[in-house]
């Protein structure tokens, strides 16, 4: 997913045009689809409806979208992150498991650690984890979903990697320093 | 261990596993599941549904005009002035206050169709029409250019349709300035630029802080921001008097975001853990701006919760879903109000917003249901009796909070976002906003989404939730009229009463708008130590920088008055540029406020500015900020003395040289290279204790 001139001409089209929001569709729309079932435990039909919502609104708001230094994709996102906090502010979700159900390790054991490594992290660092290593998004545009710079979310993986190693490793993780 | 960022991030990047880690982060990406596929008939009958949906308007609009074009221009015109007055209330939306205001008669402009119009003529008709404009208005940037395109054709097409070619172009002229006709005291960040509006309704820049989210203090006198692109949090502070900025805390990973400045307080901010995901809590604290203490007084709140302060910030309410929990932050004491207590029918706890009288709470109690069968409703809580009234109920298609509750300042209104009506496909709803009278039984109304309420409530801004166009509501009346002056994603933070902060008219070498007030205006303290204001820095080519101030009390009752333009050499370009780019330290001489920043040492004398370049604890020239005197060498000092004993009787208004430079003040102290140093009673400077690295000096000099 490019930032490039392209897009932002793209983006262009689509202020003028509703119908040039397909290649925006088309581009984004199995990312963020992936991005929302993922939070909401493997809730096909309901990663159907917020993703719905997220494009809906991306278009409703597109007249009003400015190229400030944050790119459409960042922004998209955005939007998709707000409809899962909404969604979870009307139906909170089951508690996060520590069995390894949700992985797809050939190791068993190893996936078992990590699962519950990531259930004694905090919310924040979970969510870091999970979309840099889990949904794969590139650096700059994670960096530029949560608005820090790209040094930033490097200091902030890295240290919740640490604290991830050390949940895996004592069986428990400190946020006192 | 610390890490290097960009080191470790390449070996990230690169899957090398260098360490425990980065280890660590090969395994969770050997984790991911494969991405689950979208269904492809869903995934083709939404793209159906969005790439039909109506055409995005425009919100700025060029009037057509020119004698030999009457049809054209009268054809512009009547769709501009129907759109104007029309599209603030959106289709399908039903808005009582606006339609009764501005009638019901709507007009689209439809996009051409693919192929309906020769593209080279469109083409060649839009760049005209860019080219008019930008001579039409000479603060036209590229990228505000860029913005209208649309706007620009949509006039085009109204002017001659969908496939035809004007033989030539009618002469464009934009309706109105981009920020004129705005209410006066009205404060919006835009673009990342804090904006406010002058008793003539211009906008003029107040700040600017790129990438960063700040706000003013109530008096306007200081504003924060958090650097979150620094790990842990760092908040600064801005402080618009003397034009410093302070780092003032480094906030902990579980207060790191700020709320907002402390009601009641303008050194005191408010802040909170990042929220979290469902079932998780954060904690709420304070930071003092001041003093740099960091106070956590909860850490139970929950992660969604509705948060609101009483207007003495003594007091602070918040929600769980069961309960509106009630904490004094002075004494600790902890009042619950259940659900129950509020609503015997209701089983959700919404939002809650304290009246800004701080007598009531308002709080919002729902029922969660099948489709069609879901309700809430808002209840008003005496904080003196317990008593519990209901001003608002609504059936709701599908159950949703509202994102907040807000009191207008008298107390007398309520505006609680409303998602009664949804759009044709049922998904997303169309956001607006219900007023509700909080004193009487009056039925509530309903009209586009609230923004601000005017400083004495009886006013409120509007937008319209697609066209982003923006209106003033008249409380009494529901009367709404259209505000057109808005820049696109603007963010209203507030609208003061005139005196509360800095509103200037702007100087007459200034075009009212903000994207041509020159670079230099952000360099500049907006404010000289003694309350002078600076309102425009303009560059004049060749033969420096033209300053226009704004004297001490004028811009406190809503009257504005420029008294004088002051012309500085290029040797205060230096000045400024030095003043820019080093932290500003307070400074006190002879009972005048001052600063110090780098080698440059600035205070007041008889109302000029004064500044003195220091050197290793010698003076080595000193600049004013006078007319003709840009700067003074040591062997013009006797002359400037000499001055100093014919007193100016209105020296800011007509003071064409500098009034006062006496010897080197006694007592001045100030800190040069780790060195403090004193000015003894010969004028002559004298080194002091050596100072710790990043000392600073307190305002009072001691």
């Amino acid at each position: 997913m490019d930032t490039s001139a392209n897009e932002r001409d793209l983006v262009k089209a689509a202020q003028r045009n509703p119908s040039a929001f397909g290649t925006l569709y088309d581009r984004y729309v199995q990312t963020i689809y992936g991005f929302v079932f993922r939070r909401v435990d493997g809730d096909a039909a309901l990663a159907q409806d917020l993703t719905a919502a997220t494009f809906e609104k991306a278009l409703r708001g597109l007249p009003r979208y400015r190229w400030q230094g944050v790119s459409f994709g960042a922004w998209i996102f955005q939007i998709a992150r707000n409809e899962i906090a909404q969604h979870y502010r009307r139906r909170p979700p089951a508690p996060l498991s520590e069995t390894a159900a949700s992985f797809s390790s050939p190791t068993p054991d190893q996936a078992i650690d990590l699962a519950r490594g990531l259930a004694r992290l905090s919310n924040e660092d979970r969510e870091l984890l999970e979309c840099r290593f889990f949904d794969d998004l590139p650096t700059p545009l994670l960096a530029e979903i949560l608005g820090i710079s790209p040094n930033a979310l490097y200091v902030r993986l890295h240290r919740a990697l640490e604290r991830l190693r050390k949940a895996m490793e004592v069986g428990e993780v400190s946020y006192a320093d | 261990m610390p890490i290097d960022p960009q080191d470790w991030g390449r070996k990230l990047e690169a899957d090398d596993v260098d360490d425990a880690e980065l280890r660590l982060a090969a395994q969770l990406r050997a984790q991911r599941s494969s991405s689950p596929a979208i269904d492809d008939p869903f995934r083709r009958k939404l793209r159906a549904r969005l790439t039909s949906a109506p055409a995005p308007r425009p919100s700025w609009r060029f009037a057509l005009i020119g004698g030999g074009f009457a049809a054209a221009a009268a054809m512009a015109l009547g769709w501009l002035l129907l759109t104007r007055s029309s599209d603030l209330s959106e289709q399908g939306y039903p808005a009582p206050g606006l339609t009764d205001a501005l009638g019901a008669s709507t007009s689209t402009v439809q996009p051409c169709a693919e192929g309906a119009a020769p593209a080279p003529d469109r083409a060649r008709v839009a760049t005209e029409v860019y080219a008019l404009a930008q001579a039409a208005y000479p603060g036209l940037e590229d990228e505000w250019r860029s913005q209208r395109e649309a706007e620009i054709e949509a006039t085009v097409q109204a002017g001659f349709g969908c496939g035809r070619s004007p033989t030539a172009m009618p002469l464009p002229t934009p309706v109105a300035a981009p920020t004129a006709g705005l209410p006066s005291g009205l404060i919006y960040w835009a673009d990342y630029n804090l904006y406010g509006v002058d008793a003539e309704g211009h906008a003029l820049l107040l700040g600017s802080a790129s990438g960063y989210i700040g706000w003013l203090s109530a008096d306007g006198e200081r504003e924060y921001f958090a650097d979150s692109s620094s790990a842990p949090v760092i908040l600064k502070v801005n402080d618009r008097r003397t034009g410093m900025q302070n780092e003032i805390a480094v906030l902990p990973d579980d207060l790191s975001v700020p709320l907002g400045w402390w009601p009641g307080s303008d050194e005191r901010i408010a802040l909170s853990g990042s929220i979290g995901g469902a079932g998780s809590t954060r904690s709420l604290g304070v930071v003092n701006a001041r003093t740099r203490e960091i106070s956590r007084f909860t850490d139970a709140v929950p992660f969604d919760a509705s948060i609101s302060f009483s207007p003495d910030g003594k007091t602070l309410a918040y929600t769980r879903p069961d309960a509106v929990i009630i904490v004094d932050t002075v004494t600790g004491k902890v009042t619950t109000l259940t659900v129950a207590e509020l609503d015997a029918g209701a089983q959700l706890v919404g939002h809650v917003g304290w009246s800004r009288d701080g007598n009531q709470i308002a709080v919002e109690v729902g029922v969660r249901g099948a489709e069609n069968d879901s309700w809430r409703s808002i209840k008003i809580v005496s904080m003196d009796t317990g008593s519990v009234r209901e001003v608002l109920r609504e059936s709701l298609p599908i159950y949703r909070n509202s994102s907040e509750i807000s009191w207008s300042p008298s107390s007398a209104w309520l505006a609680v976002p409303t998602f009664q009506a949804l759009d044709d496909q049922t998904v997303t709803p169309i956001y607006g906003t219900c007023f509700a009278e909080a004193g009487t039984n009056a039925a509530s109304w309903c009209t586009d989404s609230w923004l601000a309420w005017s400083p004495d409530g009886t006013q409120a801004i509007v937008r319209g939730p697609v066209s982003g166009k923006y209106g003033l509501v008249q409380m009494g009346s529901r009367e709404t009229h259209v505000l057109g002056a808005m820049p696109s994603g603007a963010a209203i933070l507030d609208w003061r009463s005139p005196g509360q902060t800095l509103l200037v008219s702007p100087a007459a070498t200034l075009t009212p708008s903000p994207t041509a007030i020159p670079p230099l205006a952000y360099l500049w303290p907006r404010r000289l130590p003694e309350g002078y204001r600076i309102i425009g820095v303009s560059d004049e080519t060749g033969r420096g920088y033209r300053i226009s101030l704004l004297p001490p009390q004028q811009g406190r009752e809503g009257g504005f008055a420029l008294i004088n333009d002051l012309r500085v050499g290029t040797a205060a370009e230096e000045l400024l540029t030095k003043g820019n780019d080093q932290p500003r330290e307070p400074l006190t001489v002879r009972g005048q406020s001052g600063w110090i920043s780098g080698t440059m040492a600035c205070w007041t004398e008889l109302g000029n500015m004064v500044c003195l370049s220091l050197m290793q604890g010698d003076v080595a020239e000193i600049q004013t900020l006078a007319d003709g005197l840009d700067v003074v060498d040591e062997s013009e000092w006797p002359l400037l003395r000499q001055s100093l004993n014919t007193p100016t009787p209105a020296p800011y208004a007509t003071s064409t040289q500098a009034a006062t430079l006496p010897d080197l003040p006694v007592g001045l102290g100030y800190a040069l290279a780790g060195q403090a140093w004193e000015v003894d009673a010969a004028g002559t400077p004298q080194p002091g204790t050596a100072l710790p690295t990043g000392t600073r000096i307190s305002p009072d000099g001691r």
